[in-house]
């Protein structure tokens, strides 16, 4: 396969998982829960009419967007119907929960807790050996044939593609060391998300108390293999682009690196939509039942720390880093701790300086 | 993803759970005009006076019941204070606080004399009384109270 049509594969695939990712988000919608932002009364009318508007905007964007990036010659229209597919939906989403936002209806909740002196639970409680080997081994092998390759390349070989999949910058093999940062960053980022989900607060209802530990195991449970499943899929769909690229301008093997490269785009998007579609009817049906015992509250976090309509939790009182959400699944950050302020400029740093280089 | 170890394990816990032993647990209520900290010491004393966390027991560290709790960690250190003033728990430079090996041993007339469980006595049963309460119901409300940290008669 040529690197043109493997990088044509590669962008209508990146399209399709945005545009699923959207779909999720806009899709499992329930009485009082909308784009997964529980909103503390029943859904109406205009609330599904947004839902439906996204979708509608989104299945037209990335249909136009894919149809066009099969037929563009042009690698820069390429990019700028791709970045137009992907961003539209995006925006228009966004659009949308800000203004479902300003409706969530919040009452003041009662903040009484229990907390269970043999919690919170190990780290290990929620790794998965064999996805963390699975990661050790794709990190292994990719840094080993890579360094294999590097040595037996020549002395100029394309380091950057166009839309187009035509190389658009040369230089030393030796650039391609520069993707195993990421990929060390990957794993970063799936350790932390790890231990903040292992160290979450555990505060339990005064009543009812067995089930509702049982039902935040399971979430705990569920988030941590949402988490591994999509960042070691990432990790390894990255592994197979990265040997893809580098092993290019191996005379002969051009067409076994452009397998790579689909072959790997194609797990980095399974690994994005398929933990989503596995995971989220079953975190909403914790999230449910969760609901069912402790109301919309968030057990164990200040009640005057919840913030514009409880989107935000800022006590710098609370010495938690992560807190549950108060509206949506997963975890929020609590804005009051000077740490938080410091990974969040990591977090963003990381990227802004690898686009940079790029 | 269903047939990961980790959902076989997660089965066996949730089935395991009901017939487990109520784990040792402290509640709070961030919304209450009692001090944090006098609720920590409260809570921490009731289960050691009914015997949930055993004698010799090692506590958790002040940061790691901080952070279990939403409390900061100077609020907790206060509470193991109180606790050690009383001789409930004893603090050592470089390892945890643990629940003292006598504290359920101290001398009978020394809870007769002291002031501040006879205040705070005083202060439940006039409450009780100002709320309408009757004496055959009040006497109920500490028979079923001693029963629960007195299980099996007078021994300690």
């Amino acid at each position: 396969m040529t690197m043109a049509l493997a990088t044509r594969l590669m962008l209508v695939l990146t399209l399709a998982m945005n545009g699923l990712t959207l779909f999720v988000i806009c899709h499992f919608r329930r009485d009082h829960r909308l784009f997964l932002i529980d909103l503390g009364r029943q859904l109406t009318a205009p609330d599904h009419a947004r839902a439906r508007r996204v979708q509608w905007v989104n299945a037209i964007c990335v249909g136009a967007s894919i149809a066009g990036v099969l037929t563009v010659r042009d690698p820069e229209r390429v990019l700028a119907l791709v970045m137009l597919g992907a961003l539209v939906p995006m925006a228009w989403l966004i659009v949308e929960a800000v203004a479902v936002a300003r409706s969530i209806e919040r009452e003041p909740f009662s903040e009484r807790y229990v907390v269970r002196l043999d919690r919170p639970l190990p780290i290990s409680e929620y790794v998965s050996a064999p996805l963390q080997a699975i990661n050790a081994a794709s990190l292994a092998v990719g840094t080993a044939v890579v360094a294999w390759l590097i040595d037996r390349l020549p002395e100029r070989v394309p380091v950057h593609w166009n839309a187009a999949g035509e190389p658009d910058r040369w230089g030393s093999p030796s650039e391609h060391w520069l993707m195993l940062p990421t990929l060390l960053f990957t794993t970063g980022i799936l350790w932390m998300a790890l231990v903040f989900i292992a160290r979450e607060r555990w505060a339990l209802p005064p009543e009812d108390g067995e089930r509702y530990d049982a039902l935040q195991l399971r979430r705990r449970h569920l988030l941590a293999q949402l988490v591994q499943w999509t960042l070691v899929g990432a990790n390894v769909g990255m592994v197979l682009l990265w040997v893809g690229t580098a092993s290019n301008a191996m005379p002969g093997w051009s067409s076994a690196a452009g397998s790579a490269v689909v072959v790997g785009t194609v797990v980095m998007a399974l690994a994005t939509i398929g933990p989503l579609v596995y995971c989220i009817p079953r975190l909403l049906r914790v999230g449910e039942a969760i609901r069912r015992i402790a109301g919309t509250e968030v057990l164990g976090t200040h009640q005057d720390g919840w913030i514009w309509r409880g989107l935000i939790y800022y006590a710098p009182n609370d010495p938690a880093i992560l807190v549950p959400k108060r509206i949506g699944l997963g975890q929020t950050l609590n804005f009051g701790r000077p740490i938080v302020w410091v990974i969040l400029l990591m977090l963003a740093g990381f990227p802004a300086l690898l686009l940079l280089l790029a | 993803m269903a047939s990961t170890p980790k959902t076989s394990r997660r089965g066996a816990g949730r089935r395991a759970a009901p017939s487990e032993p109520p784990q040792p647990g402290i509640t709070i209520d961030l919304g209450s005009s009692v001090p944090l900290y006098q609720q920590i010491a409260d809570e921490m004393r009731r289960l050691v006076a009914q015997q949930q966390i055993a004698a010799g027991h090692e506590l958790p560290s002040v940061r790691k019941l901080g952070a279990m709790l939403g409390v900061n960690l100077n609020t907790v250190a206060k509470a193991y204070r109180t606790l050690a003033a009383e001789g409930v728990i004893e603090l050592r430079h470089g390892s945890r606080a643990r629940v003292r090996a006598d504290c359920a041993r101290d001398p009978a007339p020394a809870v007769a004399e002291d002031d501040e469980i006879n205040r705070r006595l005083d202060d439940l049963l006039g409450r009780l009384r100002l709320q309408g309460a009757s004496r055959s119901q009040v006497e109920a409300l500490f028979e079923r109270a001693v029963a629960r940290f007195f299980p099996t008669g007078d021994t300690p």
